[in-house]
């Protein structure tokens, strides 16, 4: 029986609530039984190798996808029935947007303007002219940065309470992709919107992000508060004696690997009594402990997994 | 809504304009043959056959139009989700229903443009020709409007399909052949002899079956998929 904590009347819970969530094409799992929550007005960036199944999960939670199983709620409502009105209160910006090219800049605005409820006339004109876009330009005519802070522009006007972001700053140049993460850090600081969003880039996930999940072959590996996971996942570093060979690995051993004489082992929940645990190990001369970047930190967490698959 | 037609109008302006070259052409090359003769005074009464001439092209152009709107229900869905832009319309909170609205209305303003002027030109030179002529002409509207309607209803579930648009245009126009070779073949397997009137019965028939099926298939079919 699947639990979800729904939202009550006063918009207390999860914003975003997924629970056993799997999806599967023909013969690939690309989600499996994936429970998340993602709590009002923080910023979740969700991170894994590609197909790892991100954007299909991104793509449930904008009701683009019908999942195989498991319930996926957003504002307190089921996105497969609500997804009309799930999207009037959900901003989002695809990895690609695939915004008519034929329309031009002014075209597209009044086009989506149309559509919602809540369009902000003042934020739109702001922003416009915050990101410099040319109203009479094309949208096949503008450039891969003009086109996502397009795409931002378009996901932020009508106010969401979430903005949901697909890999938006792929490919983007350094200059684009700091002016559109200024774009989200406006949205998020100035109006606490709830944010989730997904990428490859560990620097925007360290600037923009509270909590993190690590999602590999569609199960989520860990879902933590950044600094959390920073202060509690360490690489122990072992110094083996000539011919010495590991030992036991401590509980809660992310992956490990011999290089010459070093035994590197990283660990979550972290406590100085695992590098105890292993100094005390036969032949193990000398222990260290090493704080890890969160870069790797999710690559000891995807191999790690990939070593015991 | 208003936003949603115009889009419509938009992704579909080339098979528009061609709906309008199918729609005059047939005028414009009998104005320009009966200009011709008289220019050129080949003798005879051409005056008389006027009307009979532009009899002759509002049929021609009420069937050529028919290929606009095999087009129109070829590209209504598959159309969008070929270029992908599909996806962001799915981004959007737009009802399925209006988006499909959008598309219905556009093909059946089409679809008027195509049939109430050469209706209204056949019927307003129907006394300028002869009974027998009136008759045969009179009696091709029966069938061109089910071809009209298979075409475009056929070709519409097709596109809802996760189909090409060409393939689904292809589908629509080939399934008029396909019913008729179907029937012709019936009947000929049975045995009956002199099968035409037999032939555009059950034309009608199925025609008229079909393709509010197909129109309700491809219409549920597109409602209830979750993806764009």
């Amino acid at each position: 029986m699947i639990q979800s904590s729904k939202q009550d009347s006063m918009g207390h819970g999860p914003v975003i609530d997924l629970v056993g969530v799997s999806k599967r094409f023909r013969r690939t799992l690309a989600v499996d039984d994936l429970t998340l929550q993602v709590e009002r007005g923080t910023t979740f960036g969700l991170i894994g190798p590609n197909g790892a199944g991100k954007s299909t999960t991104i793509k449930m939670l904008m009701g683009m996808l019908r999942p195989s199983g498991g319930s996926v709620r957003v504002l307190g409502r089921d996105v497969p029935r609500e997804a009309v009105s799930v999207k009037q209160r959900v901003g989002y910006v695809p990895e690609v947007p695939q915004i008519y090219g034929w329309m031009r800049v002014g075209e597209v605005i009044r086009f989506c303007r149309s559509t919602y409820e809540t369009w902000n006339d003042t934020m739109c004109e702001e922003m416009v002219e915050l990101f410099q876009l040319e109203l009479r330009k094309k949208v096949k005519h503008l450039s891969k940065g003009n086109l996502a802070k397009l795409s931002l522009l378009l996901a932020v006007v009508h106010d969401p309470e979430v903005l949901i972001l697909d890999e938006p700053m792929a490919g983007l140049d350094p200059v684009a992709r700091e002016e559109f993460r200024d774009g989200v850090l406006r949205t998020v600081c100035e109006r606490g919107h709830t944010v989730f969003f997904s990428t490859h880039a560990m620097d925007d996930i360290h600037r923009l992000a509270d909590t993190v999940g690590i999602l590999y072959e569609g199960r989520l590996l860990v879902h933590r508060d950044i600094e959390q996971l920073l202060s509690t996942t360490k690489r122990i570093r072992a110094t083996l004696a000539d011919g010495a060979t590991p030992g036991r690995v401590p509980v809660g051993t992310l992956w490990h690997r011999v290089e010459g004489r070093e035994w590197l082992v990283t660990v979550e929940d972290f406590s100085p009594e695992k590098a105890q645990q292993m100094s005390a190990e036969p032949g193990v001369s000398h222990v260290e402990v090493i704080d890890l970047g969160l870069e790797d930190v999710f690559k000891d967490f995807v191999k790690g997994r990939r070593a015991a698959s | 809504m208003t936003w949603l037609l115009w889009k419509e109008y938009r992704l579909n302006r080339l098979i528009l304009i061609l709906a309008a070259a199918l729609l005059i052409a047939p005028y414009a090359f009998v104005s320009v043959a009966l200009a011709w003769r008289a220019y050129k005074d080949l003798g005879g009464n051409w005056t008389s056959e006027i009307g009979v001439a532009f009899q002759n092209a509002s049929v021609a152009s009420l069937m050529l139009g028919q290929l606009a709107i095999a087009f129109l229900g070829g590209n209504a869905i598959a159309g969008e989700r070929a270029d992908r832009s599909a996806e962001f319309q799915a981004g959007l909170p737009i009802p399925r229903w209006k988006i499909l609205s959008g598309k219905l209305i556009l093909a059946m303003l089409v679809a008027a443009v195509i049939w109430g002027p050469n209706l209204l030109v056949f019927k307003g030179l129907l006394q300028s020709i002869p009974p027998m002529a009136r008759e045969e002409l009179s009696g091709s509207f029966g069938p061109a409007a089910v071809t009209a309607m298979l075409f475009f209803c056929v070709s519409w579930l097709l596109s809802s399909l996760p189909a090409s648009s060409s393939m689904a245009v292809l589908g629509g126009l080939l399934s008029p052949i396909i019913i008729m070779m179907g029937i012709a073949a019936c009947l000929w397997w049975c045995g009956v002899n002199d099968p035409d009137d037999l032939i555009i019965a059950w034309y009608y028939g199925i025609g008229l079956t079909l393709s509010p099926l197909c129109l309700a298939a491809g219409t549920g079919y597109y409602l209830y998929r979750v993806e764009p």
